[in-house]
């Protein structure tokens, strides 16, 4: 709280460590640091001065209102040429957690983060994990000031959402995420990655496994047909019309954001042809005989330059206040989803084993009613039995993990979503109403000197 | 007036919902943080109205089969269409409204789907678009007197106000025999100002014409008020005609009620008989013997290359009459007068360069400061019609915006609503619906207002328009004074040619012309041309002058016309703009204070300044 009420994110340039201060660019961090990081920043950071002169109290978007870390990604610099090349980014952690150092700086990549994301979603199942930006494999070539600009706002966001989560926060790669020097980092997920079974198993095997758990997908629909029957019978009832809102909520927010995203562009749009009018309105004034109408041309142009500096920051300004957190809000949703698609799986493993048991239930049961079978038979029978029970025990205990979380995580993030989506409006809402004042006010001052102008033009007219 | 009434666009309906709206809306302060649904749209009457016709018919028409769907649809349009996307009604003009509605209702059907609902705003949309460009500002304009009388301010009040309405297909004879064509008719109805401005009792007269009458107008004109600055006349179009656009006839008829108004303000064409007998001759224009004595007389071409072979062996003595000599050398029969004309303009071009009056020499300055200065008015012309597409475009996506908001309120109240036992989700839901439905009502609301503003912007631009449709008709105007000069020029020079083979004739020996008698005829047949020439010099002269006082009085005219335009343009476009930014900062400002951030808004704006 201490943090969120300074302020977002140490926006203030009177902190010690912020953009600023580049002497703490402590070199042991780096095991091979030959670019000097600074001298190669694409573009300094400056937080955006909206979220600055928001009222002490009032949340902004982006900023959890509650969180013992503040972390910022900063400075991306451009890494390699051609195909290869990546945008790294500095991530600056500042923390009262336990355990952890008071304040880390680490330079990771956008894969390094999908890494983080991929972890804890492994590891918390049934926890909505925030959503990263969208891999863009167009604009990643591009990788213009603007795109490299929006993903880093985008991934501030991001780490900043897991470490104030209740629960990802206290992973250990989290930790390992924010204090690990590159190496060190570097290590950790290659090992990561062998204990991962999926990553280790050569492809071949991958999709031997991913054949194998087609087909019993394909048995398990199968019966589900033959016996008229869903996987959502046994699902809560409540749960599933949460999960239909929440389906059909994707598109409602998709709109939204698509809308916001024609206004960013249409507002950028206008700016640029109310300046153009303008120039073209002041070179016409300069024919004009009557030095009065000539200079309200003068100063029409004049104007109209302004009102466009002003729909080209406002277009700016509601692309970074209004267009990316409602993406986000759509990719949150989305994330949701996942997690609800997750569920529904551990659903069906759970049926499946039970089918499973089932069926090996009823063949003991026949081998046991045959006369003259051999025991060993019989017990081999048992043995699958016990091991399908116990198989059937895991998925139950894993659905039901998920289940558990699930109903708090969906509560917090329809409050989360909730507050922040309010927020996101209130800042909407207050830029519009700055440029719509903005902009009487300058058109404004424009009508009493031309009031005059007209008034002399009419008289010398009738 | 304008400076009292500002927005003069839309403001019957606009104003009636729009006070309504900002002064209810004020007042109730939203129930703390998340209002419940009921309680929320009980505060808020009308927005609840607009809510409920544009959200809640249009999203429960979504889940309704087909047939079914028409019901609450037309419901809607008759209900709360006005409310929600009023900006159709107020920027109504005259002709196109018959189709509104039809556009409405469609709107209203589809406006589920996001995709269609640009096309909702389509209506307003291609009225305000065509009413930008140039050629047709009066489809805009339909209003009537009050609008047409305002941009006249400070000038000679029209002689007539004319409407030009109801095409009609006519089925004529063909050119080549045994063959129809069709033509359309358009009824021309005027109404004079009288003679004694309003003191005589106003007159309304109709009458029948078709777009070939219009182009004998312009063409008449053209001869008879030369040197005039004459509104242009509407091209002809043949491409879209045979196209078949849709719209073809009703952008025609548009385009020649404002030519007519643009006439009938010139203070000269204005009172001009021409324009009269256009305006009240009876039945067909070409029969009526009024307009036949109107005409000049003019020689065909073919009569003129009838005439060339005489004029070139000597038996037609090819001295232009003094009537001739008057006319543009194009509108006469005398081929060899035109290439004399030609070869005297080439002969001043390279060889000897005439000596010009200083008044001469400062209107053909004009001339060139004219034409660049056109070049200026088409590139601020189509600037200022980018800028109000850019305009209407924003406010059309803004509406789609807020449409899309209300939608997701909607969504948010009726099916996050339904998950009751996850009580933080319905709260959360209803939270996310108040907010998102009242972002989502002020987006459509500022979109009606910009609709409204650009219909009021793209007026107050309408002059610069103007002044570029009128521009090639200035050029046009000033050319033909030179014209006028050359044939006076030409005819100078003929003159000068004539009188000294006439000296040198009377010098010459008896012997060598074939005697004293031969000799005699032939000086006296010189001196007859020469007289004629001076007859026709002296015609030509004073048509020039005549074409050079009518360019010096018209520039002045326009002169003071446009700077007194101009400022009109540049205040309303400023009030109108102003006006904008001020109401839409209002339904903002209401926003934030719903939001409990109304003080901020304005330690915002007092920043800045």
């Amino acid at each position: 709280m201490e943090f969120g009420a300074a302020g977002p994110l140490g926006g203030g340039q009177d902190e010690p460590w912020g953009p600023a201060a580049p002497a703490m660019d402590d070199l042991d961090l780096h095991d091979e640091p030959p670019p000097p990081y600074h001298s190669v920043v694409l573009q300094s950071t400056v937080e955006a001065p909206s979220t600055s002169g928001r009222q002490s109290g009032s949340g902004t978007y982006g900023v959890p209102a509650s969180s013992e870390f503040e972390i910022r990604v900063t400075d991306p610099v451009r890494q390699g040429e051609g195909v290869a090349a990546y945008v790294s980014y500095k991530v600056l952690t500042r923390t009262s957690a336990p355990g952890y150092r008071e304040s880390a700086e680490v330079i990771r990549r956008f894969r390094d983060f999908t890494w983080l994301q991929k972890r804890l979603r492994r590891e918390y199942r049934g926890v909505i994990v925030p959503a990263l930006p969208e891999k863009s494999v167009v604009e990643k070539y591009k990788m213009t000031g603007e795109f490299v600009e929006a993903r880093r706002a985008a991934l501030t966001v991001f780490i900043n959402r897991v470490a104030a989560h209740p629960i990802l926060k206290r992973s250990r790669d989290l930790q390992l995420f924010l204090e690990a020097s590159e190496t060190e980092f570097a290590i950790e997920v290659s090992r990561s990655q062998v204990d991962d079974p999926v990553a280790v198993q050569g492809a071949a095997k991958k999709t031997l496994s991913g054949a194998v758990s087609f087909l019993r997908d394909l048995g398990h629909t199968a019966s589900n047909l033959y016996h008229k029957r869903t996987d959502d019978e046994e699902e809560d009832a409540e749960y599933l019309k949460v999960r239909a809102y929440v389906f059909e909520l994707e598109r409602h927010l998709g709109e939204a954001h698509r809308q916001a995203a024609r206004l960013v562009r249409h507002q950028a749009e206008l700016g640029e042809s109310v300046r153009e009018f303008g120039a073209a309105m002041a070179s016409l004034g300069r024919y004009e005989e009557s030095g009065l109408v000539a200079d309200s041309f003068g100063q029409l142009g004049e104007r109209a330059e302004a009102v466009s500096r002003l729909c080209g920051e406002s277009s700016e300004g509601l692309a970074a206040s209004f267009e990316a957190p409602l993406k986000e809000f759509v990719r949150t949703v989305r994330a949701v989803k996942k997690v609800m698609a997750d569920r529904s799986g551990a659903l069906a493993a759970l049926q499946q084993a039970r089918s499973d048991v089932d069926a090996r239930r009823q063949r003991l049961a026949k081998l046991r009613g045959t006369p003259g079978i051999r025991e060993e038979r019989v017990a081999e029978a048992e043995r699958d039995l016990a091991d399908a029970q116990q198989k059937a025990e895991a998925a139950k205990a894993a659905y039901e993990a998920i289940v558990q979380q699930m109903s708090g995580e969906l509560e917090r993030f329809q409050r989360e979503r909730a507050q922040e989506m309010g927020y996101v409006l209130r800042d909407f809402a207050l830029a519009q109403a700055q440029v719509s004042g903005e902009t009487a006010r300058l058109w404004a001052s424009l009508v009493p000197g031309l009031a005059a102008a007209a008034g002399g033009g009419g008289a010398g007219g009738s | 007036m304008d400076v009292a009434d500002p927005l003069r666009f839309g403001q019957e309906e606009e104003d009636a919902q729009e006070e309504v709206l900002l002064s209810d809306e004020p007042p109730a302060p939203a129930p703390a943080a998340p209002p419940p649904p009921a309680p929320a749209a009980a505060s808020d009457p009308l927005s609840h109205a607009a809510e409920a016709g544009a959200g809640y018919r249009e999203a429960y028409a979504a889940h309704l089969p087909q047939p079914l769907q028409q019901e609450p649809a037309r419901e809607q349009q008759g209900a709360a269409g006005p409310a929600a996307f009023g900006s159709n009604a107020s920027s109504g003009a005259t002709s196109v409204a018959t189709s509104a509605p039809r556009h409405r209702q469609q709107n209203s059907l589809t406006l589920d789907s996001l995709e269609i609902s640009p096309a909702g705003g389509d209506p307003g949309f291609l009225r305000s678009g065509a009413g930008s460009r140039p050629d047709f500002s009066g489809a805009g304009n339909g209003a009537g007197p009050t609008s047409g009388a305002g941009p006249a301010s400070g000038r000679v009040p029209p002689q007539y106000h004319i409407t030009v309405s109801d095409p009609v297909r006519r089925i004529g004879d063909s050119v080549i025999p045994g063959f129809t064509s069709t033509h359309t008719e358009y009824l021309v109805a005027s109404t004079a100002a009288g003679e004694g401005g309003g003191g005589r009792e106003r007159r309304r007269v109709e009458v029948r014409r078709r777009f070939k009458d219009f182009v004998a107008l312009a063409d008449l004109l053209a001869v008879t008020q030369r040197g005039l600055f004459v509104f242009p006349r509407p091209d002809k179009n043949t491409l879209d005609q045979q196209l078949g656009k849709s719209d073809f006839v009703e952008l025609r008829r548009a385009e020649l009620e404002r030519y007519l108004r643009k006439l009938a303000a010139h203070p000269v064409v204005g009172r001009a008989e021409e324009l009269r007998v256009f305006l009240e001759a009876e039945g067909s224009l070409a029969t009526s013997l009024a307009w036949q004595q109107l005409q000049p007389v003019r020689g065909s071409l073919l009569e003129g290359i009838g005439r060339l072979p005489r004029q070139l062996i000597g038996s037609d003595p090819s001295v232009p009459s003094t009537v001739e000599a008057q006319q543009n050398a194009r509108n006469t029969s005398d081929l060899l007068r035109r290439f004399r004309e030609l070869g005297e303009r080439m002969r001043q071009e390279y060889k000897a360069p005439p000596v010009l009056g200083e008044e001469e020499l400062r209107l053909r300055e004009q001339r060139s400061g004219v034409e660049e200065y056109a070049e200026k008015l088409a590139a601020a012309s189509r600037r200022a019609e980018k800028m109000v597409k850019e305009f209407e475009e924003l406010g059309a996506v803004m509406g789609d915006l807020g449409l899309s908001f209300v939608k997701l309120a909607k969504y948010e109240e009726e099916e996050g609503g339904k998950c009751g036992q996850y009580t933080e989700l319905g709260v959360g839901a209803r939270a996310v619906a108040a907010s998102t439905h009242r972002v989502g009502i002020a987006a459509v609301r500022h979109s009606r207002l910009a609709r409204a503003a650009n219909a009021g912007a793209m007026e107050a631009l309408e002059p610069l328009h103007d002044e570029l449709a009128m521009s090639p008709a200035v050029v046009a105007a000033l050319k033909e004074r030179e014209t006028a000069l050359l044939t006076a020029q030409s005819i100078e020079e003929d003159l000068a040619n004539r009188r000294a083979a006439a000296a040198a004739l009377e010098e010459s020996g008896a012997r060598r012309v074939g005697g004293d008698a031969a000799k005699a005829r032939k000086v006296a047949a010189l001196q007859n041309e020469v007289a004629a020439l001076e007859a026709a010099l002296e015609a030509a002269q004073q048509e020039y002058d005549r074409v050079k006082g009518r360019n010096l009085q018209e520039l002045e005219r326009t002169r003071q016309e446009r700077s007194a335009e101009f400022g009109r343009l540049l205040r309303e476009f400023g009030q109108v703009n102003a006006e904008y930014g001020q109401r839409s900062l209002e339904v903002w400002r209401g926003v934030a204070e719903d939001f409990g951030a109304g003080a901020q808004v304005d330690a915002q704006l007092r920043a800045r300044t």
